[in-house]
This record gives C-alpha cells, structure tokens and sequence, in this order.
C-alpha cells in the first residue's frame, strides 16, 4: 500500500511536469497552509509553504516546511495538484514527494523521548553513543476542498497521508562471549500519518 | 456536493487508518555461538606452537612463567625468565576458558562449566590429567545464556534487520528503561609451589586448595594431588555481584560489585565468613596485606556506579573493617601490592605507583603512560602488567622512575 502511494506520488509529480512543458502559459499560486497531525502517538502540526505553476487544472512546484510530529523536521519536497471541475468551489487530489531532513531541536536532543535517544534507550546503548542521521524521505497523497473566488484566491482544507522518514545510525558494542566488538548499527524510523491542513491560495 | 464530501471522508478514514502507526526497521549485527559437545573439545585439548595473541584475560605467574589467557579460547605460555626478552613458548588450547590457576606443574583451567587440570611439564606436549565436570555451572554471558551442556568454541557475526511497530500513545510516550544487565596470590605448600594471580581472577590458590568464585558462591577443591584435584564443596557467599577473589594468609578477600567480603579459612575447608566492607557498588578488584584491603573503585556499564578510586581499608581486626581514606583516580582496574607501594591500573592512565606507607596520605611517586592497562602482578621490583595491545614488564625497583623493559604485543 505504502510502496503504491509513493509511486502515487512520483507520477503526480512527474506527469504534470512534462504536461507543462508542452504550454506556454502558466500561473504562479502560492499555498501557505498548516496541518494538524494525527499519528500513533500524540497529535502534533506542521506548517508549510508551497510554490506552485496553475495550467489547465495542474498545479505543480515545490514546497517546504516545518514538521513537528514526533520531534523537528524540515519536509522539503515537489509537489502536484489536480483541481477538478471549473467553478470555484471544486474538489482537488494532490500528492508530495521529496526529502525530509532532522532539525532536532535543542530540548529534543536532550530528551530521552524523541526518535534516536528513543532507539537508545530501548536497545541500551548508553545515552553518549555516537551517532548521526541520514535524511529520509518525505512521501504524501491527500485529497481536499477549494473555496476559490473568481482571481482563485481562497480557502482549501484537505487531508493527506504523509510518511517521513529517517535513519538513525549509531556506535555500539556487541559482544562475543567475554569479548565486545565495535558495530554499527542502524534505525529506519517511519512515521505515518494523517493530516488535516487549512490551507489559503494565493 | 456533500454527499461526495461524506463518501470521501469516510473513504479516506477507511483506507489510511491502518497506515498510521510509527513503525521502525532496526539492522544489528549480532554474534551466534558455535558449540561442540564436550567430549569433542576435550579430545581437542591440546598445545601448539605459539601463535598470535588475540584478545587476552586473566594472567598468572609461576616460576619464570607468565600464563595468559587468551578469552574463551586458551592460555599462551610466555616464558619472562629474562623480562627484557620475553619469549612466547606455546598455545594451549582450551575452549571456553576465561580462569585459570598454576600449582606445581598443573594448569586449572575452566572448560566453560568443567574444571580441568592440564600437566605442562612439557609446555609443548600438555596433557589433560583430570576433568571435574559441571562444577561451574552457571556461565553468564552479557544477555545470553549459553547451552551449558556443549562448549562454545567460536562466535560467528550475523548482521539482520528486524521490523517493529513503536508502541506509543496519545498524550503520554510509553517510556521503556531497561536496568543494565550487570553480570560482569598465593602461598607454598611443601615442594609443590602456587603462582601468583591477577587481582581480577576468579580462581585462588592457598595451600592445597583452589578456590574459586562466581558471580554468587565460592567453590573449593582439593588440590593435594595436584594433577588430580577433587571437588570439595560449595560456599553461598549471600551477593549476586562477586567479581574477584584475593587471598592472603589464612583469609579470602572476595570483591563484590557492593562490598569487599572477608572469610577465615585457618579450616581450609570451611571457610568462615568475618565480615563485609561495603561501599557504592561499583567495579572493586580486591588486593592485601596483613594490614589493609586496597580496593579499586570504577564505574562502568557493566557495572554501573560513578565512583573512580581506591579505598585503603584497616582489617587489623578482620571482623570490623573501616576504611581509613578514599583516593581519586581516572578510571582504576586491577592492582597489586608490594611493601609499601601499590601498583594500580588507572585505565588510559596507564600504570601508576603510588607510596602507601602512611595509608592516610596516600602519594603518587611513579607512573608509565602509554598504554590502556588492565591488570597487574607485582612480583618484587618486576611488574606484569596486561594492557589492551599487549603484556608489559615494567621494572619499579625505583618506584618513582619505573621502566618499561619489554612488552609482548598483541595483534590488537
């Protein structure tokens, strides 16, 4: 299922990508919008701002943003849309694709809860192991709402299933018998999610 | 239009309910023990040529001889005669031995839950004189617990990938903390001599008797004979921490990870328990003398604890020990005992040589950098000391200037 969203996800980008090349009009929008995020554990938000080109009903571009479920990421990721029908009130599909990259912030790293102290802590590994990450990925498909006025300026509410994605490596021991090894070990960390956002178009 | 907005909402909530859960793929290497069955080991019990040292344990001396363990796999014989050239002499094979013992000609060695006790008389010709089996029953291994019926003669890497589901909720983290799995000298009689042990060994020799220590009773055995020593009983100590075994005339000073225990064994065969000398728990090898316990403190994951010192304790009246004064130090391990001096391991310190004529004021007046020691024998100006990357003779005739005189390397 998850595999199928992403490829979802890469068409929607790719497709109307090679679509607008062929035109030579287009428009610039631009959706600042907020999210609240429903996952396993606690509720949590993002904020986000997409930069996009409006031709025919697509709208595709790039987006950015902060998210803050779990602990601080930045999403950074090519986005797609399909508005459908012509009036101003109309529903639309769109999906996202790109890299999600940790900003941990300074309590987060501190803590024992969130993402890599987590891991830690539950394979019992001391709390000073060395360790770094590797951005992830950051993968959505969602469905929404538009309530445009004639300039399609307006309001558009949606919901979305958006995975980031992490990796969390770290120095550790593992013994062999009365002898300890130095490994490396690994945590691919995703985080699944539903997504409720307001959005405004610009 | 609201119809399409209700039939999409609940579409929606239908197909991505499931999906959300915080999931997390964890790839580990782990290390699968390779057993063979006793018997098979001890047919293969045997000496060879020398070979390269590994990872190397405990140390014993005896009579110009340094025995070596090599961990889990057996014991390098290196002859230091002449300590500025040392010389390794030969490898005998013993699977699963971390304790070892010389008395006279024999080497006790533990083949993972059996004593054995091997002739060296010829240390390129051993042979095996006498197996007492299941004696040491209980092996702990950091989170694994061996199949003690087989012998583990090596460990093979596998690396793999696990998928889980974190369990978390709403509101409030389920927070999981793991307590830390803490696992972790001699004297003559008649014409059969004893060697001299580590303050980290688990195994004693006083008189005729071997003593031995895991991590919760001591064991004793006769070794009147010594090619054929014989099982004589067990001692519950009361702790599930003991670590190491010291003795020193007619007494056991046994370190536990919560004190330092003292047993009378003027009846050699039933040791009687005068008391106990706690402190944080911690990491505490043991030495004395006939006046003071010297205990090394350290803190560490095995372990747990944050204390990093030497204790110096007054057991002139071995039934009420008090400590007379703690001294820091960086991270100390084993230690030895010469007159006045004490030689302690300080870890990436190297070796440190500290006058303790006056226990109260207590002074560093030597110390050799340059290696990560582990433990140490002090045999009258020359000292034996097991490094990280290899034993080292140290001569501290003169204390305060102490002099690497050779260093036998291990490869790595």
């Amino acid at each position: 299922m998850k595999k199928k969203i992403l490829l979802f996800s890469l068409c929607m980008n790719i497709v109307p990508l090679y679509m607008l090349a062929q035109t030579a009009k287009w428009m610039p929008v631009l959706v600042p919008e907020a999210g609240l995020i429903i996952g396993a554990a606690e509720p949590s938000g993002d904020w986000r701002a997409n930069a996009l080109l409006a031709k025919n009903g697509w709208q595709l571009g790039l987006g950015g943003g902060m998210d803050y479920y779990r602990y601080r990421s930045v999403p950074v990721y090519l986005q797609a849309r399909r508005q459908f029908g012509k009036t101003k009130m109309k529903p639309f599909a769109f999906a996202s694709g790109g890299l999600n990259v940790d900003a941990l912030t300074e309590s987060e790293k501190a803590s024992s809860d969130p993402i890599i102290t987590l891991a830690i802590w539950r394979e019992n590994l001391p709390a000073n192991a060395a360790h770094h990450y590797d951005p992830g990925w950051y993968a959505e498909a969602g469905a929404g709402y538009a309530f445009l006025n004639k300039k399609q300026h307006g309001l558009m509410l949606s919901a979305s299933w958006v995975q980031k994605t992490t990796k969390e490596w770290y120095e550790t021991t593992t013994w062999a018998g009365y002898v300890s090894q130095p490994s490396q070990e690994s945590t691919m960390h995703y985080f699944n999610r539903l997504v409720f956002r307001v959005a405004w178009q610009f | 239009m609201k119809q399409w907005l209700s039939i999409a909402a609940i579409s929606f909530a239908i197909m991505f309910a499931s999906c959300v859960k915080d999931e997390y793929k964890r790839s580990y290497t782990y290390y699968r023990p390779v057993y063979k069955t006793k018997q098979q080991v001890r047919n293969e019990v045997q000496s060879s040529l020398p070979r390269t040292i590994g990872t190397a344990g405990k140390l014993f001396y005896k009579d110009g001889y340094v025995f070596l363990n090599e961990l889990e796999k057996g014991v390098h014989i290196i002859d230091i005669k002449n300590p500025s050239q040392p010389k390794v002499v030969s490898f005998v094979a013993i699977p699963g031995c971390v304790d070892l013992a010389v008395r006279g000609n024999i080497l006790y060695a533990d083949l993972t839950t059996d004593l054995i006790a091997i002739d060296i008389s010829n240390p390129l010709q051993v042979k095996v004189t006498q197996v007492l089996e299941g004696v040491f029953p209980h092996r702990y291994y950091n989170e694994f617990r061996a199949d003690t019926s087989r012998v583990i003669i090596d460990w093979v890497r596998v690396d793999t990938s696990v998928w889980n589901t974190e369990h978390v909720s709403w509101g409030l983290e389920e927070k999981q903390f793991f307590a830390m799995t803490s696992d972790s000298y001699s004297s003559a009689s008649g014409t059969v001599t004893n060697g001299v042990g580590g303050s980290m060994a688990r195994f004693a020799l006083s008189d005729d008797r071997l003593y031995t220590v895991s991590s919760s009773d001591l064991k004793l055995f006769n070794t009147s004979v010594p090619e054929k020593p014989s099982y004589i009983k067990q001692v519950n100590i009361g702790s599930w921490s003991i670590e190491t075994i010291f003795p020193y005339g007619s007494n056991l000073f046994i370190g536990s990870q919560t004190g330092m225990f003292i047993y009378d064994i003027s009846n050699k065969d039933n040791p009687t328990y005068l008391s106990k000398f706690e402190h944080a728990r911690v990491c505490d090898p043991v030495v004395a003398d006939s006046k003071y316990a010297y205990i090394t403190l350290r803190s560490g994951s095995a372990c747990g604890g944050f204390t990093n010192q030497v204790d110096i304790v007054n057991i002139e009246k071995l039934t009420s020990p008090y400590l007379v004064k703690s001294y820091s130090l960086t991270h100390p391990l084993g230690l030895a005992v010469d007159r006045n001096y004490l030689l302690i391991c300080d870890d990436t310190e190297g070796l440190r040589i500290m006058d303790a004529s006056d226990p109260s004021a207590v002074k560093q007046i030597g110390q050799l950098k340059g290696f990560t020691s582990y433990d140490v024998i002090a045999l009258g100006g020359l000292g034996l000391v097991s490094a990280q990357n290899g034993l080292y003779l140290v001569d501290y005739s003169n204390p305060a200037n102490p002099a690497l005189l050779s260093t036998v390397a291990y490869s790595k």
